[in-house]
């Protein structure tokens, strides 16, 4: 069960702690933080608990001292026997070292007065391991096993299945699982999830879980996700909910009143002279942007206007310049520190006293965890300042700052059954030992996101796994399992399984970069790996906002040539943008339904958006022009009213749907609609798309009758349409190779071996192609491709929610005709297309290149001889 | 026949076969292929053989042809030994023992004569038919009508703005020579794009002008003739621009 938990005083801890702990804290410490109150005596009950609290309150030892306390009193008795008592999981190499040092010193301390008091106590040891733990400390570590091991969940999953050290970690008292709002909601946290319950099945005596996490909603699910289920059954968890004892203060900024009447690059200016105003004002200030590139812009114009130290902090820096950048801020030493999501988690970074948002963070939640690294004390207040690029934007972070203050957060979810982490674990297992399909079927299902896998999923993975999935694979010369599929059994077969399970373990895809240079030598930038394979000589394609054309590929380089005013022939069908969550864009739908009842009434207006959303002046103007604007060209859409709007431009006809239900629902939603234009309409359909609506771009000779407009949205079929709609996209074969790198299909590590070789010369398409027609779509591998794509990527959930929505009435349809695109389609007409969903079949495009050739041809050749040819050759065919 | 194209008395089909009589000429299945790319850690299920097998008896069905010859490449390594690849190269012979079948040594035949021994098949260097030499095309060749494959001949577009890849018959029209080459039989070959490729494998090409290469593509159901890959290259900037 779960169950909310209660905070005990101070002395009633002190109580239970071990005198030289008691002893300890009191010399350190008055009283204790909230979220110590709720956890140390649960923990000491030997109670699994969760925590939500913000940083900076006391979190590690708030998990840690139940766990010393007994420590300490077994090293006094002399006790300490050479195994794990805690094992302690993060999702942060970085934060690992900060962990042990944080630990180290209360120890050290604790040491110190145990000595004057002249108590002996055994040694209390701490290791860390990670994928960076050389050989020679890992020995080590097994010739004498810490005490208290700090680990990452790749590093655990390893662990346990080493023969030797997996014996130590037999009998381990606490297991703590930090940052847990990281990875709940990922395939990391769907690994983690197998990997302890692998954990709890060596142990002889209770595990205490313990689960430390940010802002994260609701707290039950996690928990459950947490300490899993027993015999269908969630095991027990105590929750307790800390994050909003410290206080926030947050505000949304706009730098300018109308963003329409303004240039691009007057905003921009005003945008940079703010922000610079801001940090000029403050100590230390923190700003988050939601890409590497916009922290780079940031940097440089701040720099440009400020004469103080001002550094950049993202995931595509080398390791030693974020160190460095990470240490000059926790001494002081910086005026300001510009960050993508780098420094969004856990790593202690000292005194801030300001954050700051360039755009919206798109999720309540990661707003909340990123102004709360600021004033790091629990008794100082958070203080944030949104500062907004445009005019959804605009409206966008009013909504938010709003519902962050009256704390109504965004919902988690957590994947379902995701196949290819559990192959991982299966190879995994299998090498441990033999097992039963039953009694592996039980474990699994213990983990909370495994919980509803059936027998007959788990035994097409153990199929595939042992390479019998076709009747074909008698000599199952690559099967990384033995099954006996009769007796229900499977386990280890061959040497081989064990280094492929170590190299090869993780959920995270390695994208590799290549550089794309230009004919004379100059670097431009970075794509990824599969979007260069993807190019071919002549297509152009945008990067940093230049147009190139592709000539060659040369190795792991690019070479192309800068072109003006040519249009992209590629989709950038690449985002690094964050999606708005469903929620948020659900609470932004209500809030254009209370701005069209108030559009009349300008005062009015203005006066609620500056009361309820804490707005000044200029950014309710803004918003109140835009709304106005909006209106008198065309609709408002609302909660209850979806507007579409029609409009053609030079050579396309193009429908916006104002749909607003974020871009992962958009996603799914624009992609079926093409698919069902294309069928009615026998065309391809261009797709571009955001959080709030998305375009559909069709030819010029194709037009769409309103009644066909309406029955796009028909919920029949949506899934298998959707599924449909991915035949032949990038995302399809992106994710398919993503998905068979995790299933173990693709091996990124084999027997040291170059993975390129046959990367050039195989047809990657086509084993898709053929894996679908010969097993079918419930092959594993393929599966769970379409479920990551429809379920995690995007979200059909959502998409199919607003569906019915529409179908029983409660959202109705309201269809214009516009000159060009309103105010509140513009940005997404500008995007550009993110895919295209292709219907017009193979053939179709040969004739259509076939026609142009014969143009061509004849209008350049004087002379009829290959004229000739192509008629003789025409007229066979059609003698035939 | 539906979709083929005649060229004399050869008919090229959209299957990826040359049909002369009732002789059926196929290049480069490169069975086993699952095997080798498993050895570099790619490791997926066996699906190329009933693809191959599979659109084999397609072709004896819709053709009925008597004769079928293998242009080179049957199977995929020249290393060493793989064991699902001779499995998979008996397999396919067990299956089409009533036919009349010939063998054509490609570059990646080696120990294949072993084999084909046991079921008392030569590995011919070439073989006739009618008045064209089938070769694999890996070596020179004097003959004046060829039939060849080696190059896995392929054109990649992009239109509208999505790629497409259609696999190509070549067709070289000399005053001395006369040369068609096949695509690949293999539905997993990524096949080599002839409108980008610097310059062809086969020494029996060196030399060729891109302006006396014409090019049939394969939509699936059709044999389509498009023109020299000179045509297609301008029609493709016109397109694009």
């Amino acid at each position: 069960m779960i169950k909310v938990g209660k905070p005990y005083s101070d002395k009633e801890i002190l109580n239970v702690l071990h005198p030289l702990v008691r002893k300890w804290f009191l010399s350190k410490y008055t009283n204790f933080t909230p979220p110590q109150k709720y956890a140390i005596v649960e923990a000491f009950k030997g109670n699994n608990i969760l925590i939500s609290s913000p940083t900076g309150s006391g979190k590690t030892l708030a998990a840690f001292l139940a766990a010393i306390s007994m420590l300490i009193e077994k090293a006094k008795k002399h006790e300490l026997e050479d195994r794990v008592y805690v094992v302690y999981v993060s999702p942060l190499k970085a934060l690992n070292n900060d962990i042990r040092k944080n630990l180290e010193e209360p120890l050290e301390e604790i040491y110190r007065i145990a000595k004057e008091e002249k108590i002996e106590l055994q040694e209390i040891r701490i290791a860390v391991r990670t994928g960076d733990t050389a050989q020679s400390e890992r020995q080590k570590q097994l010739k004498k096993p810490p005490h208290i091991l700090i680990t990452t969940p790749e590093t655990l999953a390893i662990v346990l299945n080493s023969p030797k050290f997996s014996k130590v970690l037999t009998n381990v008292k606490y297991l703590i699982v930090d940052e847990i709002h990281a990875v709940a909601e990922n395939k990391r946290g769907s690994h983690l999830s197998l990997s302890i319950e692998r954990l709890q099945r060596f142990q002889k005596g209770k595990m205490v879980r313990i689960g430390l996490s940010a802002t994260i909603h609701p707290l039950e699910e996690v928990a459950k996700f947490l300490v899993g289920y027993e015999n269908g059954k969630e095991r027990s968890c105590i929750i307790a909910d800390v994050t909003f004892a410290k206080k926030i203060d947050i505000r949304v900024l706009s730098p300018i009143d109308n963003f329409f009447s303004a240039m691009a690059d007057e905003i921009s200016n005003k945008l940079y002279d703010l922000l610079a105003e801001l940090v000029k004002k403050s100590r230390t200030s923190l700003i988050f942007t939601n890409t590497r590139s916009a922290t780079e812009r940031v940097v440089f114009h701040l720099k440009k206007r400020l004469n103080y130290p001002i550094k950049a902090h993202h995931s595509s820096l080398s390791k030693s310049v974020r160190l460095e950048v990470e240490d000059k801020l926790k001494k002081g030493l910086l005026k300001a520190v510009v960050s993508s999501t780098s420094l969004e988690l856990g790593i202690d970074i000292g005194y801030i006293d300001l954050v700051i948002l360039v755009s919206s963070p798109k999720s309540i939640n990661r707003a909340l965890q990123r102004i709360g690294r600021s004033g790091h004390q629990l008794h100082e207040t958070s203080v944030g300042r949104i500062v907004v690029i445009d005019q959804d934007d605009l409206i966008e972070c009013a909504v938010l700052t709003k519902e962050a203050l009256e704390k109504r957060l965004d919902k988690i979810k957590i994947p379902k059954k995701p196949l290819d982490v559990l192959c991982q674990h299966l190879v995994g297992m299998a090498i441990e030992k033999k097992w039963k399909v039953e009694e592996a079927l039980n474990l699994i299902r213990r983990a909370y996101p495994f919980k509803d896998l059936t027998k007959k999923e788990l035994i097409e993975v153990l199929r595939y796994l042992s390479g019998m999935y076709s009747d074909l694979e008698r000599k199952k010369v690559y099967g990384k399992i033995w099954f006996d599929e009769k007796n229900e059994e499977f386990g280890r077969r061959g040497k081989l399984a064990r280094p492929i399970y170590y190299l090869n373990v993780g959920t995270i895809p390695d994208e590799v970069a290549i550089a794309v240079i230009t004919k004379e030598g100059k670097m431009v930038g970075k794509v990824e790996e599969d979007f260069a394979e993807r190019l071919i000589k002549g297509d152009i394609f945008v990067l940093a906002g230049k147009t190139f054309r592709f000539l060659k590929s040369r190795g792991m380089n690019i070479i192309v040539e800068e072109v003006e005013g040519e249009k992209p022939t590629v989709p950038s069908w690449f985002s690094e943008q964050l999606p708005l969550s469903y929620d948020l864009a659900l609470r932004i739908q209500n809030f254009r339904k209370r701005m069209e009842q108030l559009i009349e009434k300008e005062e009015d207006a203005i006066d609620y958006l500056m009361k309820e959303f804490w707005l000044d002046k200029r950014a309710a103007m803004a918003i109140y022009n835009y709304f106005l604007e909006q209106k008198l060209f065309s609709e408002i859409p609302t909660s209850e009213k979806l507007v579409i709007e029609k409009f053609e431009d030079e050579s396309n006809n193009c429908y916006v749907f104002h749909t607003l239900v974020g871009r992962r629902a958009n996603s799914a939603m624009s992609r079926v609609f093409a698919y069902r234009v294309g069928e009615i309409k026998n065309c391809n359909v261009q797709i571009a798309l955001n959080d709030n609506g998305f375009l559909l771009k069709l030819p010029k000779t194709k037009e769409l009758s309103d009644t066909e407009i309406i029955s796009l949205f028909s919920l029949k079929n949506f899934r298998e349409d959707l599924i449909s709609s991915l035949e032949k996209t990038e995302i399809l074969r992106r994710r398919f190779r993503h998905v068979a790198v995790r299933s173990f299909m693709i091996l990124r590590n084999y027997l040291g071996r170059e993975k390129s070789v046959w990367r050039q010369q195989m047809n990657a398409d086509s084993i898709l192609r053929l894996i679908k027609r010969i097993f079918g779509n419930n092959f594993p591998v393929l599966k769970e491709t379409y479920r990551e794509i429809v379920e995690d990527s995007m979200d059909i959930e959502n998409a199919e929610d607003y569906l019915s929505k529409i179908e029983n009435k409660e959202i109705k349809i309201k269809i214009v005709r516009t000159p060009y695109p309103s105010p509140f389609s513009l940005n997404l007409y500008i995007l550009g297309e993110e895919d295209i969903v292709l219907m017009e079949d193979r053939r179709k495009i040969l004739k259509l290149l076939h026609e142009k050739i014969l143009e061509v041809v004849s209008s350049s050749l004087p002379y009829q001889k290959p004229m000739r040819d192509w008629e003789r050759a025409e007229q066979t065919r059609k003698g035939r | 026949m539906h979709g083929v194209i005649r060229i004399g008395n050869l008919k090229l089909l959209p299957e990826k076969a040359i049909l002369i009589g009732r002789t059926c000429i196929i290049s480069d299945l490169h069975l086993g292929f699952e095997n080798v790319v498993g050895s570099y850690g790619l490791t997926f299920p066996r699906v190329q053989i009933i693809e191959t097998i599979n659109s084999i008896n397609k072709i004896i069905e819709k053709y009925k042809i008597n004769r079928l010859i293998i242009a080179g490449d049957l199977k995929h390594e020249f290393g060493k030994n793989l064991p699902l690849e001779w499995d998979d190269v008996e397999t396919f012979l067990n299956k089409f023992l009533d036919l009349k079948m010939e063998f054509v040594r490609g570059n990646h035949d080696n120990f294949l004569s072993i084999v084909l021994a046991k079921y008392c098949f030569e590995l011919k260097e070439s073989t006739k038919v009618d008045k064209w030499t089938v070769v694999h095309g890996h070596k020179e060749c004097d003959a004046k009508r060829i039939i060849m494959g080696h190059e896995h001949p392929a054109i990649k577009v992009r239109i509208n703005k999505a790629i497409y890849a259609y696999p190509c018959f070549l067709q070289v029209e000399l005053a001395e020579k006369k040369i068609i080459v096949l695509p690949a039989f293999s539905p997993l070959m990524a096949g080599v794009d002839v409108l980008s490729t610097e310059g062809f494998l086969s020494p029996i090409l060196k030399g060729v002008s891109p302006k006396d290469i014409k090019v049939y593509a394969l939509s699936g159901e059709e044999v389509i003739f498009l023109g020299k890959i000179e045509n297609i290259k301008n029609a493709l900037l016109d397109l694009s621009s």
